[in-house]
């Protein structure tokens, strides 16, 4: 089989069981943000946008369950889940924090049938991240790139600040690919000299990296719920199709819940 | 057990599809269903989930009907499906 | 099946000993978490009412002119969430159920059980007797500020000696009846009663 046919080849279905995760590296994406690369025994694959949960136990049986997207490509061996740390958060301090390899937790997944990219799905591909949301967006990058696919794809992504741009370089890279064109706005802070956007995403912005409403683009819109709603209703107003949008609410804080 | 869940805001049912796939084996996320109190059809992945972490209760986006109620408790898994009138899953994702 | 892996320095929230004041199974929090099975009702003060009825026979009603105009109670409690957290010393006020019973005429609840009915259609169910005595009102002001929307505003059924999911948000109706009828939560595996000092979250604990 291809790549292509490999990473859509959906394995038959059946109820979900945890599954024990080691984590094998601890990847310092910015000064909040990290990613993790896992081992988990008896992973069937998964598809660009869907997520995992994943549960913590301590020494006396407490639990706590969090629901973190996957970040890597379905080509690439590597599970990656991408966690921001979240100060009151209960989970993320951990993962993002305490972690280091070795440490195991459980995880089920993957999961979601819903917000999914695949490479066969024709058309163009717009993609809006605020923050961490980025995880799943940079998971159908990763996969488009993996496949080699031409189809033209945007990003257009809302940090507060330059340090906090996740995936910062491997965006830029992929900038600079024919076909892909990576937006960022930064709404808290610029650094000297930057002509890009400084606000938060609104429809004058969205229409400006849009592609056209006549080109019926695929639409991923994920982060903060505040943003997310945002996007989407500008994206409804300037004229695309609801049925071409397609959102994932990362609550008020975004973040995955904390 | 508190997932963090505890919030005024809906998300999107998405985020409610592990403890979907507690019951079901296929991806109900991508499953369409028709709202019983206006006869809208919407993906369950897309539908408003107010996923407190008490169950989850999924809302039709147009009319705010419950289509669908869950939880899952030591005893098991409730499913309350008044609300839905139809469930329609593509041969694709059984 | 095997017991879960531990996952190395990882301490759940506060569950170290604790006051005697909070039940088994919960933990202090500092804020109010916010916790609905829908969405947040658009406050109509002018279309609001509240009812009291006995099966399906209503026995008085009032708008908020003149539900604000019956006698206030406030009070200081503790209040537990099912969903672990606690939080104490909480300020109320509103109208007691014996206010409003005696309002109404009443001597005595007509059911031994009632039904709480909410603004988008939530409800929950309770002995009658547990709403009695000082032990229940319907809430409009918390902390001495009217009850934010998001919170249960403009009212709330608040019973603080069972877990909050009992004190029913948006509530516009008490329903007596002579049967226990299982409310929203409870018909999905929720403990009817919920005390938790027993840790009766759910049915059978």
């Amino acid at each position: 089989m291809t790549a292509i046919e490999l990473a859509v080849a959906a394995p038959a279905p059946k109820r979900l069981q945890w599954m024990t995760a080691t984590v094998r590296e601890v990847i310092e994406e910015t000064s909040r943000v990290r990613s993790l690369v896992i081992d988990v025994p008896g992973w069937s694959g998964h598809r660009a946008g869907q997520h995992v949960d994943v549960r913590l136990t301590g020494e006396d049986g407490y639990q706590a369950q969090r629901s973190y997207s996957i970040a890597s490509a379905p080509e690439t061996p590597d599970l990656v889940i991408t966690v921001e740390r979240i100060i009151e958060g209960e989970v993320s301090p951990y993962l993002a924090g305490e972690v280091r390899p070795g440490d195991r937790f459980e995880l089920r997944g993957p999961i979601g049938g819903y917000f999914v990219w695949t490479v066969p799905l024709d058309g163009h591909l717009f993609l809006v991240a605020g923050g961490s949301g980025i995880a799943p967006l940079m998971a159908m990058l990763r996969h488009r790139a993996a496949a080699n696919s031409d189809t033209p794809a945007t990003l257009l992504y809302s940090s507060r600040t330059a340090e906090d741009i996740i995936y910062r370089a491997e965006l830029e890279r992929l900038d600079w690919q024919v076909g892909t064109k990576v937006v960022h706005t930064l709404t808290r802070m610029q650094p000297a000299g930057w002509s890009g956007f400084s606000r938060r995403i609104d429809r004058a912005m969205l229409e400006a990296t849009c592609f056209p409403v006549v080109v019926r683009p695929r639409i991923f819109v994920c982060g903060p719920t505040p943003l997310v709603e945002v996007a989407a209703r500008a994206l409804r107003d300037i004229g695309h199709s609801q049925n071409l949008i397609k959102t994932e609410r990362f609550g008020p804080t975004g973040g995955s819940y904390g | 057990m508190d997932d963090g869940k505890n919030r005024a805001m809906p998300l999107d049912g998405n985020a409610e599809g592990g403890l979907l796939r507690e019951l079901f084996a296929p991806e109900m996320t991508a499953a369409e269903i028709t709202c019983d109190g206006c006869g809208a059809v919407a993906a369950v992945g897309a539908i408003n989930v107010y996923g407190t972490a008490m169950g989850a209760v999924f809302r039709c986006a147009l009319c705010d009907t419950v289509v669908l109620r869950l939880t899952h408790t030591p005893a098991g898994l409730f499913l309350d499906m008044r609300g839905a009138r139809r469930l329609f899953v593509a041969s694709s994702e059984l | 099946m095997s017991d879960p892996p531990v996952s190395r320095g990882f301490r759940g929230r506060g569950r170290g000993s604790q006051s005697a004041r909070i039940p088994p199974g919960q933990h202090l929090v500092s804020d109010f978490p916010i916790l609905s099975a829908g969405p947040t009702p658009e406050p109509d003060l002018a279309g609001w009412h509240f009812a009291l009825e006995d099966g399906q026979s209503p026995i008085s009603r009032w708008s908020w002119h003149e539900f604000e105009a019956l006698p206030q109670t406030e009070v200081t409690v503790d209040i537990h969430c099912v969903t672990t957290w606690s939080k104490l010393d909480t300020h109320w006020r509103g109208v007691s159920i014996d206010t409003l019973l005696e309002a109404a005429g009443l001597a005595e609840p007509p059911g031994t059980f009632v039904l709480a009915h909410c603004d988008g259609g939530y409800t929950t169910n309770l002995p009658s007797e547990d709403i009695l005595d000082g032990k229940a009102m319907i809430a409009t002001h918390f902390e001495d500020e009217p009850l934010d929307p998001e919170h249960g505003g403009p009212a709330r059924l608040l019973v603080p000696h069972l877990y909050f999911w009992k004190s029913a948000k948006w509530v516009r109706k008490l329903q007596f009846l002579d049967h226990d009828q299982r409310g929203f939560w409870e018909d999905l595996g929720y403990h009817s009663y919920g005390d938790p000092w027993r840790e009766q979250r759910y049915d059978g604990d």
